[in-house]
Formats: C-alpha cells, sequence, structure tokens
C-alpha cells in the first residue's frame, strides 16, 4: 500500500514537473518572440526631409492664397 | 544561515544588474521620428524642419504647403508615448503614427488591428478628444486609446496655435479619476486588514469574499490586476498623472504600505483576480498544495530567473509592458497570442489539482515580493529594530 502510494506521489511529482517544463518553455518562446518583434522594426519608406535643417526667412513655407494668415515663427 | 547568505548575495547581484540594465536602458538612443513622417502623411512629397515639427511640402514648390506635423508625447499604459501628428492648415487632424510606445505588445495590436488611428483622422484641435464623448476607446486598450487621442489633441493643438495662429482653447484640468475601481480596491484592502486581525472570527469567508470580489471587480469587468509591467513602470520612474490614475498608485501604494509596515501582503493571498479564478477551479477539482520533492528549489530559481529576466529586459528598452510573461489579460480580457493561450489553458486545468500552480512556480511577482521581504529583513537586522 505504502509503495502505490508512494508510486501515486512520484508519477505527480513528475508530471508537475514535465507540466511546469512547459510552461517556462511556453514563456521563454513568447518572451523572445515579443523581443524579436521589438528589434525588428521593420523597413519604413525613405523620407525627402529638406537639406536645410534651420529654415531661414527666405525658405519659409508660404500659404496657399486664401488669406489664411501667415504664421509667425521665431527663427 | 547559509541559505539566508546564498539568497542575500543573490538578491545583491540581482540588484546590481537591474540597476546596471536600467543606466543601459536609459542610454540607448530614442526612436527616429523621420520614418514615422511619412506614415502620419503618405500623400507628403517632402518635409521642412520647422520649430521642433515639420511642415508638410505636396510637391517640390514651396507654395504646395499641405500641413503641418507635431511630434506630441501622452502617457500610455507602459509610459510615455511619441507620436506624429498631421495636421492640416485648418487644424484638422490628417493622420497620425505612432514613433515610439512602452505598451504591451497585445494592447498595442489590438489598436492596429481595429485601425484605431484612422478613427482620430478628422478631427478638429476645437474637438475635445475624450474617450466616451467625442471619440471611441477600444475595450481591453483603453489607456493606449486614451494615450493616442491625447496625442492627437495635443499635436493638433500645437500646429493651430503655433504654426497656424488659431485660438487654441485652454487644456482642461486633469479630472481626478475615483469610480468604482478605486472604491473596490480600498475596501478590499478594509476586508484584508479586518478579515487577517487574530480575533477575527470569519476570516476564511472574508477571504473568499475578497477573492470574488477582486476576481470578478478587478479582473474580469476592469482587467486591472497588477502585473510586473506595474513594478517596472515604478522602477524606470515613468508615474503617471496621480488625479487620472488614482488606481495605480493606491495598488502599488497601498501594497508597499501594508508590506513596510507589517511585513504581510495583502494582495496575493487576499483579492489578486487571478490567484482567485485558480482557487475557484481548485474548490472544483479538490485541489492541494502538491510536492514536487527536491526539484521544489530548482524551479523557485526557475522563477526568481524569469521574474529577474522580464525587470532586466524592461529596462533595457524602457518598455514595461514588453516582458510581461503573465496570463492575467488571456484569462479576464481573451486577448493574448496563441502561446499565451496554450499557457492558460495549462495554468487552469492544473489548478483543478494543485493550489494556486501559477502563484507557486510561475508568477513573477512572487519573486519580487520574496525580494522586499528579505529586504526589510535585512534593513531591520542591520537597524536592529524589531517587528
Amino acid at each position: 500500500m505504502e509503495t502505490s502510494q508512494n508510486k501515486k506521489s512520484r508519477i505527480a511529482e513528475i508530471v508537475i514537473i514535465l507540466m511546469l517544463l512547459v510552461c517556462v518553455a511556453l514563456i521563454l518562446t513568447d518572451l523572445t518572440i515579443n523581443l524579436v518583434n521589438e528589434l525588428d522594426t521593420g523597413e519604413k519608406e525613405p523620407v525627402a526631409i529638406d537639406a536645410t535643417t534651420t529654415p531661414t526667412p527666405a525658405a519659409r513655407p508660404t500659404f496657399p492664397p486664401d488669406n489664411t494668415p501667415e504664421a509667425i515663427i521665431d527663427s | 544561515m547559509q541559505t539566508q547568505k546564498i539568497d542575500r548575495i543573490l538578491g545583491t547581484i540581482a540588484i546590481v544588474t537591474i540597476i546596471l540594465a536600467w543606466i543601459v536602458g536609459a542610454n540607448l538612443t530614442e526612436s527616429d521620428v523621420v520614418p514615422s513622417l511619412q506614415e502620419a502623411m503618405p500623400s507628403a512629397d517632402h518635409f521642412t524642419p520647422l520649430n521642433g515639427g515639420y511642415a508638410v511640402m505636396g510637391d517640390a514648390t514651396e507654395n504646395a504647403l499641405m500641413g503641418y506635423v507635431s511630434i506630441a508625447s501622452a502617457n500610455g499604459y507602459g509610459g510615455p508615448m511619441k507620436v506624429a501628428v498631421a495636421v492640416d492648415l485648418e487644424g484638422n487632424v490628417l493622420g497620425m503614427a505612432i514613433v515610439q510606445h512602452k505598451e504591451t505588445p497585445a494592447w498595442i495590436q489590438r489598436v492596429y488591428d481595429k485601425d484605431y488611428i484612422k478613427s482620430l483622422q478628422g478631427k478638429s484641435y476645437l474637438d475635445g478628444f475624450q474617450i466616451g464623448e467625442d471619440v471611441d476607446g477600444i475595450t481591453g486598450a483603453t489607456y493606449t486609446t486614451r494615450a493616442l487621442a491625447e496625442a492627437a489633441l495635443k499635436g493638433s493643438r500645437a500646429v493651430a496655435g503655433e504654426q497656424l495662429g488659431l485660438d487654441v482653447p485652454q487644456e482642461a484640468a486633469p479630472q481626478i479619476r475615483f469610480g468604482i475601481p478605486e472604491i473596490t480596491l480600498i475596501g478590499l484592502y478594509v476586508v484584508g486588514f479586518i478579515g487577517h486581525r487574530g480575533k477575527f472570527k470569519y476570516t476564511k469567508q472574508a477571504r473568499w469574499a475578497s477573492m470574488i470580489i477582486g476576481m470578478i471587480v478587478l479582473g474580469f469587468i476592469y482587467t486591472r490586476p497588477l502585473t510586473i509591467s506595474d513594478v517596472n513602470k515604478f522602477l524606470l520612474g515613468f508615474w503617471p498623472g496621480w488625479q487620472e490614475n488614482l488606481y495605480w498608485y493606491l495598488l502599488i501604494g497601498g501594497i508597499l504600505f501594508v508590506f513596510t509596515v507589517d511585513n504581510k501582503n495583502p494582495y496575493c493571498e487576499w483579492f489578486c483576480p487571478f490567484g482567485a479564478a485558480q482557487e475557484c477551479m481548485g474548490a472544483i477539482g479538490g485541489a492541494k498544495s502538491r510536492s514536487i520533492g527536491r526539484s521544489k528549489n530548482l524551479f523557485l530559481w526557475v522563477q526568481r530567473g524569469l521574474a529577474w529576466l522580464a525587470i532586466v529586459i524592461a529596462l533595457l528598452f524602457r518598455n514595461p509592458g514588453l516582458s510581461s510573461y503573465e496570463i492575467f489579460g488571456t484569462l479576464f480580457d481573451l486577448s493574448g497570442s496563441a502561446l499565451q493561450f496554450a499557457l492558460l489553458g495549462i495554468v487552469m486545468v492544473a489548478s483543478l489539482f494543485i493550489r494556486r500552480p501559477w502563484c507557486t512556480y510561475l508568477c513573477p511577482l512572487r519573486p519580487v515580493t520574496d525580494f522586499y521581504r528579505m529586504f526589510r529583513k535585512w534593513i531591520m537586522d542591520i537597524g536592529n529594530f524589531s517587528e
């Protein structure tokens, strides 16, 4: 009887350990996928930016002719 | 004593590596804004940098000004979110692109899947951008959608005021959010405080009532369990405005307070929604605490290792939700990856026979609370304080 009880306990232990190993594997896989997605930002289309980084008054964009007031931008 | 010494050494190593991860993460370069400009304004030909934002040009001639792109920042669930907001010459939102975010992957994916950003197009700088009023939200991604709406508001008003010279409404003062989740949380703390007093006769009933209420209200209805993301947010310093996030301060602050003063964990055993769900399953299946023999210590360190890894990754990438592997949202919100659903299935079935298997072997919060307990005892020993 005692041997049978020990056997049952041992089987239960093994089942729990296997279950935990599967769970840990799932967690680590999920973490890895999240990390890979985070690092892989994907290729975006190249964006055309004007070479001048500090806009001069001459290069200031103008509004279309619809009476919209000109924006006052400090240089 | 030997075990305590090893615990303290390993705890110190963990702290040092976490601090190093924080420092490295803080020095990593932030995402470049430029690639997001075209995403925010696909019909643009080119962009001209202008006072922290960009003028959007429709073709190569100067007169073809279409609008402006403003880079706005708002607080999402995980921390600051940077958004490129394209606005036309009348102050209407033309498009948006998320430059950088700290949201849990499942939640941000939900926002993309529902094409939420398109719902903000056409909104005016005069609109309120309030979720539930003039703007829709997404169930299960409330904080993320709120942040996007706030970014659209800030971006459109920045352009309207600074570039277009329009009269911009004054920013409303943040409203204090104090509703059912906050009241429930305070109530649960009170029940826990009374319930675990030595002389209280109905501790078992109070505990079950507390767990069921926690599971239903904080779990299924509002999906606000404590997660490792909250710990990471705290460590990263992404502390949100208290008025709109009172719940977060009550949760973290309350647990820290009770732990420090009483060395008791009010949350895990009394109202953790996921713990309660496991105990309900256990009540059905007759769950017991099961021994795993000599492997117990090994799995204790596996649990601690996973928690440490989750914290280090979050600090390195400055994203509290990136490494959150809990399956609470999967159960209460039915959102998550296939792997998370598989994990949830295994844990729920195991809960029928094993008492709280997630809490005992996998939850990242247990090592955090264990560490805090160890640290508190260390300080008490050094200062010769008594309990």
